[in-house]
């Protein structure tokens, strides 16, 4: 799944067309407060990073800068009240070109040369970064202004994120491309229940069938044919669930 | 599988610490990735140890950190490790993470990301080394966290150890490597360890590595350049056959190196430390080498006794025969 943050409704509403089954926007309001309640309440409690694994999440908005234009991928993000600097993992080829960020608490007016500045990046990477992968976390900034404010409203910035949709529809193309989902384990219930299987038995059977599909060998005929030579027709009782489980590790790795 | 396609090339991305921009090494790695994104850090750190980074994804597209080392720089050898007779047996953290990208490799059960380090502030360990050289003589594996002989094509690392090592005598220095060394240093302090495997253990499990035939011709040409080689036969992979997959690697390695001007030969079959095999086997997850279902010994994750006993064997009683036997040093 991705996930898009944006600050403000005006940001968001243009990327609801890349909106389907796989891809959601959520709008958080200004500011690092509001977008680490967004990211809280989006992945719910109890997940972890083995259960997001498939998931990355964006943050697109609007920054300031002094003489840089246009759209750009963030590889350097600094919040200024702690210093602290974070870095997305610039994995993917994006065609997007790239710029370092600060994250400030009030809105800039005198922006420093070849730096970008917005008010919730830092926050976006800092809480996103304890549930996914470095390279998950993507920021976008379209840059909206140089320090002066005056004459920015919602309407200019609703067009100033359509101005760019195409750069950002490449961008989501990129990241669906790469989202086919890593490989489910098999289901292996069935033989954990005919093998009597305790919790350590589990183990050590989920690395065995693992290692016999990634050596293109049949773990189900194994199993079968051991517990058949054991004990044919009746069901195993919970030393000969032991015993099949050795004799499979033996023949595996023999 | 994720989907790898849209990756970067190797090193799109070089991350330099601030304090670094005023080494000389700092200036010549950088003068090889022109093209590269360079982007200003406070300490490595940031970078190397964020939590949850992708090694599956990161190993397809390293990136490069070029750091200056603070902290602890010669480490004391693990009890794992071949000290081939040697007391004072330490080893130099001149980088860290490799080009390479064995699946087996410790590496990726230590560190948390597959990126590289090179630390630029190699006088420092230099002077820890004179220092330690005041107590007795030293011997240090300086291709230890890395592969220095695969990075000497951009920075001086491997040189830097080798200057120093000609010119301290009760300094023996080891660069062990699986890449193609073309220039080495005439000194009997000096060991080039090339570590060989079957040609069928590279293709499947030794990514970017040279093949079998370029190492066996790296030795050769270090043996007639009058060089120090060690051959390292580990670690030994399992595959199903085995038997026949490691016979016909000895055969070819014997007839390709004249094994007499070998100084010594090391064996070993894979063994890592438990905690270590968890991080690769996330790192690897389609690698069948590192998926084996091991048995655990003092924390350790080996192959079954039996197993072991019986991949050793094949290499001890082969090079045996070969007339080595003095010059063996096997890791039971």
């Amino acid at each position: 799944m991705i996930y898009i943050f944006t600050a403000l409704k005006c940001e968001g509403e243009p990327l609801r067309l890349f909106e389907k089954d796989d891809l959601k926007v959520i709008v958080t309001g200004v500011g690092k407060t509001n977008m680490a309640f967004a990211l809280g309440r989006t992945f719910p409690e109890g997940s972890t990073r083995r259960s997001l694994v498939n998931d990355i999440v964006i943050n697109i908005g609007c920054c300031c800068a002094k003489s840089l234009q246009g759209v750009y991928l963030i590889n350097k993000i600094t919040d200024q009240a702690s210093s602290r600097d974070f870095y997305p993992d610039m994995l993917r080829v994006t065609g997007i070109k790239e710029a370092a960020l600060i994250t400030t608490d009030t809105l800039v007016t005198e922006p420093e040369e070849d730096v970008l500045y917005d008010m919730e990046a830092s926050s976006f990477y800092e809480t996103a970064s304890r549930l996914l992968s470095p390279d998950r976390i993507i920021t976008l900034k379209i840059v909206s202004d140089s320090g002066n404010t005056d004459g920015i409203t919602t309407s200019y910035i609703t067009s100033l994120v359509n101005d760019h949709i195409d750069q950002i529809g490449e961008v989501i193309a990129v990241l669906r491309s790469g989202m086919t989902e890593r490989e489910d384990e098999a289901d292996i219930e069935l033989i954990y229940t005919m093998l009597h299987a305790t919790e350590a038995m589990k183990v050590q059977l989920d690395e065995l069938i693992n290692y016999a599909r990634l050596t293109d060998a049949d773990i189900n005929k194994l199993i079968s044919e051991e517990i058949n030579s054991i004990c044919e027709d009746k069901e195993l009782t919970k030393a000969q669930g032991k015993e099949v489980l050795k004799r499979v590790r033996d023949k595996l790795t023999s | 599988m994720c989907g790898i396609s849209s990756l970067p090339e190797v090193f799109s991305h070089i991350y330099v610490e601030k304090r670094a921009r005023e080494y000389i090494m700092t200036e010549q790695v950088l003068s090889h990735f022109k093209g590269s994104t360079v982007i200003d850090i406070e300490h490595y750190k940031d970078v190397f140890n964020r939590p949850g980074q992708d090694l599956y994804l990161q190993n397809s597209s390293k990136n490069l950190i070029i750091a200056v080392n603070e902290g602890k720089k010669i480490f004391k050898g693990a009890p794992v490790c071949q000290d081939f007779g040697f007391d004072r047996f330490y080893y130099a953290e001149s980088a860290m993470n490799c080009i390479f990208s064995c699946d087996y490799c410790f590496l990726k059960g230590m560190y948390g990301t597959s990126n590289i380090v090179i630390f630029v502030n190699y006088v420092d360990y230099l002077k820890e080394c004179e220092k330690m050289l005041e107590e007795g003589p030293v011997y240090l594996c300086a291709s230890f966290d890395t592969d220095l002989a695969a990075l000497s094509g951009i920075c001086s690392w491997q040189s830097i150890w080798e200057d120093f090592a000609a010119s301290h005598p009760e300094f023996t220095l080891e660069l062990r490597t699986k890449a193609a060394v073309s220039r080495v240093t005439s000194k009997e302090n000096i060991i080039y360890a090339f570590t060989v495997s079957p040609e069928k253990i590279i293709k499947l499990y030794e990514k970017n590595t040279p093949t079998l035939k370029t190492r066996l011709n790296s030795i050769n040409n270090a043996l007639s350049q009058g060089a120090s080689v060690r051959l390292c036969f580990d670690p030994i992979i399992y595959v199903k056959d085995y038997e026949l997959c490691y016979n016909e690697f000895v055969d070819t390695v014997l007839d390709a190196v004249d094994i007499k001007l070998i100084r010594d030969i090391s064996i070993g079959t894979f063994r890592i430390s438990s905690g270590y095999l968890q991080n690769i086997r996330r790192a690897c997850p389609y690698s069948s080498a590192v998926h084996f279902p091991f048995a655990k010994e003092d924390g350790y994750a080996v192959y079954p006794k039996k197993l072991r006993q019986s991949m050793i064997g094949i290499l001890e009683n082969r090079l045996k025969g070969a007339g080595c036997e003095s010059k063996l040093y096997v890791m039971p």
